[in-house]
């Protein structure tokens, strides 16, 4: 036990290091998402794997740390961001789908744009004869099997309002033509740019479709576009100029991305996104969290209060009640304390608001495994027993009672831990592992000190515990019916003759007055009884 | 003293009847409350707190606390003229004065651009260099989803309970056991409805936890009237559930005042969060001490006198009482 509370003294000291703390306590931002694939689908499961994959090289790149992915569900993931400053910045990176695509400008690919509204967009693409589900699909989630809504944003440097253009799929290139991209700065503006390289069969196929639209360009004699599209905005399109033969064989290298008035910063997060690669979901925020780090603080120094309050009240309690044997018992809870918060760091567990309060609450059930077992001690040497040996069978039948009682605990906490979201699991991890730690200090280690001070003459004194000498002679007086009905059943069990009668008030006194002479009998036979029954 | 000896010398079986009324009027009282409250579905008889509803919460608080009226019109300009607004002598457990408003959901732009209003009207207070500020955002279906899957959660623990009841004790045991449960889980939440209180995921969390730590007492009681009987195998059933109770009495009452010292001190020292747990935790477990002894071995002594030989017990007791 000394090498236990060393070990998990090791992985405390020092706490504000080595206690990994939760965005509710140390500030910070989380979000439950919704996935659903481009259609409007719940997604596969390896669609979620691969989400989540892709989420934490993302969140990753953001720099922050101690971030917690998770899935929730079958369609919800849930990212944690503790510390973070920008919250806002993260959010915009970490969700985006990026979905990149290419389409050729060309009236075979771009049924419909520019016009000036969604609405009129829907309406044109309904005219060519387009189905009402497709024309729905696509209004509601901008993207269907056979075509893809894209909004060109407004302008303000040239003046140029929004425009909106229906592209039909498949696009030229998609997001996965990428092998790298980059922030960096237009030649031109020297405004913020992403640089994109594409793999070798990327560029293959680039080439390609630039080379086509050279030489589309040069038969009609104007110049012909390309459009990139991220996530249904239209980022840059673009123009092939054909009358520059130095583009007669296509474009090789790779292309880039100016997308109006990016800020350096978010030059750099778009590259990241596109790095990471594309989401095979779009995710919508169902549930957002934003705790700054002032409040989470708060919060701690508040739960460690409570925590420490609570906790001295137990001690005193228990020392009060059961004197000596309370001694022991609030050893075990300090031990208990250390060996639940140095399991905490050593896993680690992430200490929340909810697992403090599971904490703070299992404080209580390790001292009432001892309240059991001490009652179990006071009732046997009431009976008579020696103190030793009221010790032994106090351990052996209260561990049954405990045993069950904290089994139970443990099967709802674990299908909360099963079923329940984010904050009720992190409180039912808090209880379980409470619960089995206070198995080990509250039955073990007690149990242990018991049998080394066992062989202390000061131990067989009876007042040790809390029991007075008079309760063991006169218990019949103080406990009335209580003490009767022991005696009672001492005598039923071993004779079986008597007659009993469920006493009212007034029958109580009779069994119990005259069972004070019998007593020392009846107390005799029922120790050999129990003797037995241990062997 | 007198009212200590009396408790443990009560006859508490041949009251039955009393603890099944006291409870039944409870919990109807509850049950009344939610349909009452909810006007006419028991579901929306809850005060649901925003983790239920669409909509996104702003906690902050100001270097210098503007009134009322101020903070609603900087949000009403900032294009949320239909915001709730709400004054909070503590923000989000600290100890600021400050705000709590409620719009519709808000994109991060949107959040963006009226924490931004907010600062330039009345600056954020940022003791110790960080701001005060949260911000919680929820979509229609999380709601749902955390009632749904609580309720599933619900539903298997009290199978898993049945069986291991069954399992270590009876079933009948096992009878006792649920109703005890299904007891103190109707009266939070009929607590909860009568109160008015908020019910947050920290609620939700607390009663599925009550419904394991519930039956800590009546697991001790349970296990001494199955210790009991072989050896009071003559007596009434429910004079040795009585002997079994005032035998774990004490224990009874002091596995409970302990775990409420700690309770108590979430109840009083903690945060808001914590507040929330710590009441349901604190009705919840005064719940799981009552019903122990007034509901969960009733019900097993109802089923159990059903027996024949027990039948036989009962009434021969009657006749030699008379």
């Amino acid at each position: 036990m000394a090498v236990l509370v060393a070990v998990s003294l090791y992985f405390i000291i020092p706490p504000s290091v080595k206690t990994r703390l939760g965005l509710d306590l140390q500030g910070g931002l989380e979000v439950v998402y919704r996935a659903k694939t481009a259609d409007g689908k719940p997604p596969s499961a390896a669609e979620l794997d691969q989400t989540i994959a892709i989420l934490d090289r993302r969140v990753n790149g953001l720099g922050t740390t101690e971030s917690a992915i998770q899935k929730q569900g079958t369609d919800q993931i849930s990212v944690a961001l503790p510390g973070i400053k920008d919250a806002q910045q993260a959010l915009d990176t970490i969700g985006k789908t990026a979905q990149l695509e290419f389409y050729k400008d060309d009236p075979q690919s771009r049924p419909v744009g520019p016009v000036a509204t969604k609405d009129e967009a829907l309406k044109q693409l309904k005219r060519q004869g387009a189905s009402q589900e497709e024309i729905d699909l696509l209004a509601a989630e901008g993207n269907t099997d056979k075509y893809a809504l894209v909004v060109q944003p407004a302008d303000p440097a040239t003046s140029q309002p929004e425009q909106w253009y229906v592209f039909k799929r498949p696009p030229a290139l998609n997001g996965d033509a990428i092998s790298g991209a980059r922030a960096g700065f237009s030649g031109q503006t020297n405004k913020p740019n992403v640089l994109i390289d594409f793999t070798p069969e990327g560029s293959k196929t680039f080439q390609e479709v630039t080379r086509e639209l050279y030489r589309t360009g040069l038969l009609k004699n104007s110049p012909q576009t390309f459009a990139i599209v991220l996530d249904n905005v239209m980022s840059s399109d673009p123009m092939i100029d054909y009358t520059d033969p130095g583009l007669r064989d296509g474009i090789s290298g790779g292309a880039e991305i100016s997308g109006g008035n990016m800020t350096i910063k978010e030059s750099k997060d778009l590259a990241l996104v596109l790095r990471t690669g594309a989401l095979p979901v779009t995710l919508e925020p169902t549930y957002q969290q934003q705790v700054s780090a002032t409040l989470g603080k708060d919060s701690l120094r508040q739960g460690l209060i409570a925590g420490l309050v609570g906790l001295g009240l137990v001690l005193i309690y228990m020392l009060a009640y059961y004197r000596f044997l309370g001694m022991v018992a609030d050893l075990a809870l300090i031990v208990y304390g250390i060996l639940l918060w140095g399991l905490f760091s050593a896993i680690p567990v992430t200490l929340t608001l909810p697992g403090i309060a599971g904490m703070i609450l299992t404080i209580g059930v390790a001292a009432d495994a001892n309240v059991v077992i001490f009652e179990r001690i006071k009732e046997e040497v009431r009976h008579g027993k020696t103190v030793r040996s009221a010790v032994n069978s106090g351990y052996a039948r209260g561990f049954k009672t405990i045993l069950d009682a904290n089994i139970l605990t443990m099967l709802t906490a674990a299908v909360i831990f099963v079923f329940a979201t984010s904050s009720p699991k992190g409180f039912a991890l808090t209880l379980i592992l409470g619960v089995l730690v206070s198995m080990l200090t509250a039955v073990l280690f007690t149990r242990a000190m018991l049998g080394v001070l066992a062989g202390f003459a000061f131990f067989s004194k009876p007042a040790f515990m809390g029991v007075r000498t008079s309760q063991i002679e006169v218990a019949a007086v103080a406990e009335g019916r209580t003490a009767a009905s022991r005696r009672r059943r001492a005598a039923t069990a071993d004779d079986g003759q008597g007659v009993l009668v469920p006493a009212t008030d007034g029958a109580a006194t009779a069994p119990a007055a005259s069972s004070r002479g019998a007593s020392p009998a009846g107390r005799r036979t029922s120790t050999t009884r129990k003797k037995k029954k241990r062997r | 003293m007198d009212f200590f000896r009396r408790i443990y010398s009560f006859d508490y079986m041949g009251h039955k009847k009393w603890w099944f009324t006291i409870s039944a009027i409870i919990i109807i009282a509850g049950l009344a409350s939610l349909f009452v409250k909810g006007g006419g579905n028991p579901v929306k008889g809850l005060n649901y707190g925003l983790e239920f509803k669409e909509g996104t919460r702003i906690s902050i608080a100001f270097e210098k606390q503007p009134s009322l009226a101020e903070v609603r019109q900087t949000v009403s300009d900032a294009g949320y003229a239909d915001a709730q607004l709400q004054e909070t002598p503590n923000v989000a457990g600290s100890n600021q004065r400050g705000f709590q408003i409620q719009t519709v959901t808000l994109s991060t732009t949107e959040q963006g651009e009226l924490k931004q209003a907010l600062d330039d009207a009345f600056t954020i207070a940022k003791p110790g260099g960080s701001e005060v500020y949260t911000l919680e955002t929820v979509g229609a279906t999380f709601g749902r989803q955390v009632v749904s899957s609580s309720l599933k959660a619900v539903v298997i623990a009290l199978l898993l309970i049945l069986v291991y009841v069954t399992f270590r004790f009876q079933w009948k045991f096992a009878i006792g056991a649920i109703g005890a449960e299904i007891h103190d889980l109707l009266i939070v939440i009929g607590i909860y409805s009568l109160t008015g209180r908020e019910v947050t995921t920290a609620t939700i969390a607390a009663v599925l936890t009550i419904l394991g730590y519930s039956l800590y007492d009546t697991v001790i009681v349970f296990d001494r009237i199955r210790e009991n009987q072989p050896k009071l195998s003559r007596l009434p059933y429910g004079y040795m559930v009585n002997v079994s109770i005032w035998e774990t009495l004490t224990r009874s009452i002091n596995t409970t005042m302990i775990v409420l010292l700690p309770v108590l001190c979430l109840l009083f020292f903690g945060g808001a969060t914590l507040k929330d747990f710590a009441f349901a935790l604190l009705v919840g477990i005064l719940s799981g001490a009552y019903s122990s002894i007034f509901v969960a071995s009733p019900i097993l002594t109802v089923l159990k006198e059903r027996e024949p030989q027990n039948r036989k017990l009962k009434l021969a007791a009657r006749a030699d009482g008379s």
